[in-house]
């Protein structure tokens, strides 16, 4: 694609534009939250933001990534022989792995609307014949 | 009415409500093996989430959780439940919608019918087929045994003016709970095939994930004593032992660690794989990838707080009662008749919504990969193939309560020792959709070695006797996936690669945009 290699020739610019569009199009029920304005501005000061399909092949790597991170995170031995009660009653092991629960929705939102395979559904009702006559 | 008789009543309602799901599903019974094993590709998003749900939580997603965090604490949250919550919603993403599409593509029905063609061989039937239904057994006696002592549990006292069944507490007896909770299931399942399944576990998924909330809520405001919700908490949170909040010296950093393979067995379920199938389209599978792990943070953390609370002296636990009887215990003691009968449908729920997944997929699996395979699939007709297919539901009923009578090993450890022999296959089907160097030789010698093993180690420990069992330090299932993997891949490396023609089926060309 003309133009793809000068867009990308800072791999800086590429991983930040990456992010930026990705805040900059996630929708929640609809509304584009207030903080993506704020994320969405470092576009301007790199290359133009990928195309559709370009966006989506980078997001894959960055989706993949925070989901290895998230299996990391999991480890938590920074909380291993910690009997805090976060608000009085909540052990705070149990807590923070409610968190990574919540954390690994989230990160299944953005792997479904990003990394979704785009081959997977060309399989029609008409193609399957596998009922034989009663 | 005595009154240790109402939750006795109330299950016995919730029972006939189920089977009334399952009369329901049988009047859109189209008459086909595939309506029957597979609901004809048609379940939607919702149903495909609920299904999905209630089918990996079972007896050890309450009962065992409830359990393993009285006798460990609350880091068993950490260990299997935040852990699952990412691995299980890979295995849908990167295992479940490719199966999916070859399966919707090639009229697969069980995962052996896909590993024939893939591997191109016959013989890896035979291989597979004992494994997968000899590791399936204690997966459903896990169930059964859980059923069986909440019934009892819950029904303490109701049968004192009559005289009966006094060696068991005037309850119902563990073996009789058992077999009125598989001839139920057996009859939805008997009559609604996966879409009597499907419809049987959405509704027990709402009601176990209903019921545990109010169940979280009722033991906290006992316990607790105070006026509001939030005191309750925190006196009931304050009364545990330090030990029981941390994990400390009884969960190993190694061992939490390679705990993270055990959820891994989601990929290799053949009750998981069928499910997968049912689905309507790809898109189907998104609502169960990304609510999975909310739904299992909103089912365990109120179990394992119930857990922990219950070694603290508010609970007044009898230091001698069995680990897997602790919630129905606390329940007991804790809720009214009324709510506790609610209470024991909701954690009955969570049971069935495995059990019965699992007699209609190795039901699936002996009509498929057996009758019709050896027997010749022309042989037999549509219908045949469905009486087929439930004859072997009903053998299976039987030969798993006949089972269960053993009453083998806790609910949990149990539990462990059969994902583990699951995990351990991963790599297989991993390799299988996405490494296009897998052999069948390579894929015989990952199963034996897996199988070898699996058994050695299970009986180094004791046939699950030792709860703590580690092998290096670390869980077995770590031996046994590293052991399966390295042979998988040296094994293909050094043998013939499957033909072109094979790999073009399975392994597209990227089409250009």
């Amino acid at each position: 694609m003309p133009g793809t290699k000068q867009r990308h020739n800072n791999s800086l610019g590429r991983q930040v534009t990456t992010f930026c569009a990705l805040f900059g199009r996630v929708k929640l029920f609809g509304l584009q939250p207030a903080l993506c304005p704020t994320l969405v501005w470092p576009v301007a000061r790199f290359p133009a933001a990928p195309t559709d399909r370009e966006f989506r092949h980078e997001m894959k790597y960055v989706i993949w990534t925070l989901i290895a991170l998230l299996a990391v995170a999991h480890q938590d031995f920074w909380f291993w022989n910690d009997a805090t009660l976060v608000f009085g009653f909540m052990p705070i092991t149990l807590l923070y792995h409610a968190g990574i629960s919540l954390a690994a929705g989230m990160l299944w939102f953005l792997a479904v609307r990003f990394c979704w395979p785009t081959n997977v559904d060309m399989v029609g009702d008409s193609e399957v014949s596998e009922e034989r006559p009663t | 009415m005595n009154e240790a008789m109402t939750p006795l009543v109330i299950i016995i309602g919730y029972l006939l409500l189920l089977l009334g799901v399952g009369g329901a599903a049988n009047r859109l019974f189209r008459g086909t093996s595939a309506d029957y094993m597979l609901a004809s590709h048609s379940i939607g998003p919702f149903l495909l989430l609920m299904s999905l749900f209630g089918t990996t939580m079972t007896a050890f997603a309450l009962i065992g959780s409830t359990g393993e965090s009285y006798a460990a604490g609350a880091g068993v949250y950490g260990r299997l439940a935040s852990s699952s919550g990412i691995v299980h919603s890979l295995c849908f993403f990167v295992i479940g919608i490719k199966l999916w599409s070859f399966g919707k593509r090639y009229g697969y029905r069980t995962q052996i019918e896909f590993f024939r063609d893939r591997l191109e061989s016959e013989a890896i039937g035979l291989l597979l087929f004992p494994i997968l239904v000899g590791l399936i057994i204690p997966y459903l006696l896990t169930g059964l045994m859980g059923a069986g002592g909440v019934l009892n549990a819950m029904t303490r006292g109701a049968f004192e003016s009559y005289g009966w069944f006094a060696d068991y507490g005037y309850g119902v007896p563990g073996w009789l709970g058992k077999l009125v909770i598989s001839t139920v299931v057996l009859l939805y399942v008997f009559f609604g095939g996966m879409r009597g399944t499907a419809w049987a576990n959405a509704l027990q998924t709402i009601v176990f994930m209903v019921m545990g909330i109010v169940t979280f809520y009722v033991i906290a405001t006992e316990l607790g004593g105070k006026e509001s919700f939030l005191d309750n908490l925190r006196t009931a949170s304050a009364a545990v032992p330090e030990d029981k909040l941390i994990r400390g010296e009884k969960m190993p950093q190694l061992q939490f660690l390679t705990y993270m393979l055990v959820p891994l067995s989601v990929g290799m379920f053949p009750h998981l794989f069928q499910h997968w199938l049912t689905a309507r389209s790809a898109n189907t599978f998104k609502l169960a990838v990304v609510a999975h792990p909310i739904f299992i943070m909103i089912v365990w953390v109120p179990c394992v707080l119930i857990g922990v609370w219950a070694t603290s002296e508010l609970a007044a636990i009898p230091p001698t009662l069995d680990a897997n009887k602790v919630l129905p215990f606390m329940v007991n003691k804790l809720a009214g008749g009324v709510l506790g009968g609610f209470l024991a449908a909701g954690i009955l729920a969570a049971i069935m919504s495995s059990l019965d997944s699992q007699f209609l997929c190795i039901g699936t699996m002996f009509t498929r990969d057996i009758v019709e395979h050896y027997g010749g699939r022309e042989r037999f007709t549509d219908k045949q193939t469905v009486v087929i297919a439930r004859s072997f539901v009903v053998a299976i009923a039987a030969v798993t309560f006949l089972l269960s009578l053993l009453e083998p090993r806790s609910v949990f450890v149990l539990g462990v020792w059969c994902f583990s022999g699951f995990s351990s296959l991963f790599p297989l089907v991993f390799a299988a959709l996405y490494w296009k160097r897998l052999t069948k030789l390579g894929a015989y010698a990952s199963i034996v070695v897996a199988a070898v093993v699996w058994w050695v180690l299970f009986r180094d420990s004791g046939y699950g006797k030792d709860r703590e069992y580690a092998f290096l330090n670390m869980m077995p299932v770590a031996t046994i996936f590293a052991c399966s993997t390295v042979t998988l891949v040296v094994v293909s490396l050094i043998t013939p690669r499957p033909s072109e023609q094979t790999l073009a089926r399975f392994f597209a060309v990227k089409r250009s945009a």
